[in-house]
């Protein structure tokens, strides 16, 4: 594997943060791999404080989840999904 | 309930005395690199690892004065380090294995709860122990597992998400 984890979490982010928002509040919730993929699987949560309440006086933490295939010869992100909860 | 609102070693200190429950992923991370560092990134079940996460995970560990551990658990940990170490190497990584068993408690939740409880059809006896035995003794989960950690979270169980502390620096 010429891409480990974590430079494929790196990339992850940075496509996420070039394509969709820069300076996100983002983790790393789960790292999987897929040899039928030949993918790094990464799952990152994307934190966002959410006004809540009346006139938005109390503050909640949302968190989406995207998890992003990553081809791991070259780095590339393959796809972008959201990420379901197992409830 | 989410470690990471809270202050980490406020939480620490409440369950350090308590033990803290390891997924069968970090136990074995935990178990081979106290064997051999070096030897982390030949487990092909431990790719996604290396000897930082190791090192990461011993700092965590000390804050704890001891590991608890359940049936299920200990033999998902036997039946993948039989397939992933060969002899002679096995018989030098069991001795370890054994001396870390010795110093944790394990913690048997009988079958029949297990069982009883329908979320055994979505997450399997291992995790469904791992739940159980938190409940039961009201001590800190550390796993790296995505849908175990988000349930426990959810249902009145500390947690911690290990990817949290080993991927920490995305920047």
């Amino acid at each position: 594997m010429s891409v480990d984890a974590k430079m494929a979490a790196k990339n992850a982010f940075s496509y996420y943060s070039d394509l969709v928002e820069k300076d996100a509040n983002v983790r790393v919730e789960e790292v999987d791999f897929s040899p039928g993929d030949h993918c790094w699987i990464i799952t990152l949560g994307i934190r966002r404080t959410m006004s809540t309440g009346i006139g938005g006086a109390l503050f909640g933490v949302e968190v989406d989840y995207k998890t992003f295939y990553i081809d791991v010869d070259t780095g590339n992100v393959q796809k972008m999904k959201i990420r379901e909860i197992k409830k | 309930m989410n470690v990471s609102e809270l202050d980490l070693q406020t939480v620490l200190f409440k369950y350090s005395s308590k033990g803290i429950i390891l997924d069968t992923n970090v136990f074995l991370l935990y178990l081979i690199g106290v064997y051999d560092q070096n030897f982390i990134s030949n487990c092909g079940r431990l790719n996604k690892f290396d000897k930082a996460d190791f090192s990461i995970l011993c700092s965590f560990l000390k804050h704890f004065t001891k590991i608890l551990t359940t049936p299920q658990i200990l033999s998902e940990l036997s039946n993948l380090s039989l397939a992933e170490i060969k002899q002679p190497k096995l018989a030098m990584y069991l001795k370890d294995f054994v001396k870390v068993l010795k110093d944790s408690r394990e913690e048997y939740i009988h079958k029949d709860i297990l069982v009883a409880n329908p979320l055994v059809y979505k997450f399997g006896l291992t995790d469904l122990s791992i739940f159980e035995s938190a409940h039961k003794n009201k001590c800190m989960v550390l796993t790296e597992d995505f849908d175990l950690y988000t349930y426990l979270i959810n249902n009145k169980c500390i947690a911690i998400n290990f990817n949290h502390l080993s991927f920490w620096d995305l920047n």
